[in-house]
């Protein structure tokens, strides 16, 4: 009798930590690489342009959902949030086309009921060009497999999430112009 | 029994790890490619690829074309796609998590070159003073280098 109640105790914490987790975590996976080609080095100061966007899906999506603008508008927020988008004043600049290779909207309320079940992904590959030259290649993947109420909305901002991954990683190639004095 | 834990959570997790599901073929997509050209001409000359000048005497070049890329995918456990994440849950939950993690939730992608290729021919000419024009047509299909050491006929 003594015994049982720290054990209750213990399983108790156990099982609530267990739904917390179930609860409010977005579980899922996160990959993203650029790759440079021929020992390419951007110039300092590179704006980035977003190019094209195709859907190499094979799906099609319903008419509200424009995938590919999606993405254009995710990638083009992100580059401006971090000094990266091309504008007149960038002495270079490199293109970022992009193919959406894989997406599925998900359902939060599946992935709370069977994790895996209904989960959102989105998969993407891009080509980075410079004055018409490929220098460069990206592939980014995301993924929310776990999650309950705190996932709701994933199909939107998996966009974001990604096209941040994709930003963080072209900021960490193209150096950054440190302000004069 | 304290020494049947440890075997016991090994002979659990290997069978975790199997909990996956069978690479499944997602369709396919065209990928840019890239094969770099060397073409060093005797004697020196002008150089054109599909009709557009390049380059004089030598020239080295990235072609670009695109080669067919299938995707497949299958459903994981964490155990495979994030072993961290997965053994971070189970110590947090106090191995509540562990049963659980069996279930494949994760979604695993790989990307299988094919020997299907667009747009991987390319013209190559090579123009001189006095000389005959020397044309090939290369045809790309995922080298990474080429090399052509043409060598150009003497006008009579």
């Amino acid at each position: 009798m003594i015994n049982t109640v720290p054990t209750k105790r213990v399983v108790g914490i156990g099982v609530l930590s267990c739904m917390a987790l179930f609860l409010l975590s977005a579980c899922g996976t996160v990959e993203h690489k650029v790759n440079l080609l021929n020992n390419f080095t951007p110039d300092q100061a590179t704006g980035v342009e977003v190019g094209k966007v195709a859907n190499e899906t094979g799906k099609t999506f319903s008419p509200g959902l424009n995938v590919e603008d999606m993405l254009r508008r995710a990638l083009t927020q992100k580059l401006s949030a971090e000094g990266l988008l091309s504008s007149n004043a960038t002495p270079k600049k490199l293109v970022l086309d992009s193919k959406i290779l894989d997406y599925e909207e998900g359902d939060a309320f599946k992935r709370w009921l069977l994790p895996g079940w209904g989960s959102t992904v989105l998969t993407i590959q891009s080509d980075l060009r410079q004055d018409g030259q490929m220098v460069g290649t990206v592939d980014a993947k995301r993924t929310v497999s776990v999650g309950g109420a705190y996932t709701i909305g994933a199909w939107m901002t998996v966009f974001d999430n990604l096209a941040g991954d994709v930003v963080e990683d072209l900021r960490s190639k193209i150096p950054k112009v440190e302000p004069k004095q | 029994m304290f020494n049947k834990v440890p075997c016991c959570t090994f002979a659990l997790l290997l069978s975790l790890a199997g909990c996956t599901t069978e690479w499944a073929a997602e369709g396919s997509y065209y990928r840019t490619t890239q094969t770099l050209l060397d073409v060093q001409s005797t004697p020196p000359g002008k150089i054109s690829i599909n009709g557009s000048h390049k380059g004089d005497n030598s020239l080295s070049i990235p072609l670009e074309y695109e080669r067919e890329v299938q995707r497949k995918t299958r459903k994981v456990s964490y155990w495979i796609s994030q072993p961290g994440l997965a053994l971070g849950i189970t110590l947090l939950s106090l191995g509540i998590y562990l049963p659980f993690s069996a279930i494949p939730v994760d979604v695993e992608l790989r990307q299988e070159p094919q020997s299907n290729f667009r747009s991987n021919q390319f013209v190559v000419q090579v123009q001189a003073d006095g000389h005959h024009h020397w044309e090939d047509t290369v045809v790309c299909t995922g080298q990474d280098r080429l090399v052509l050491n043409p060598v150009l006929v003497r006008r009579e």
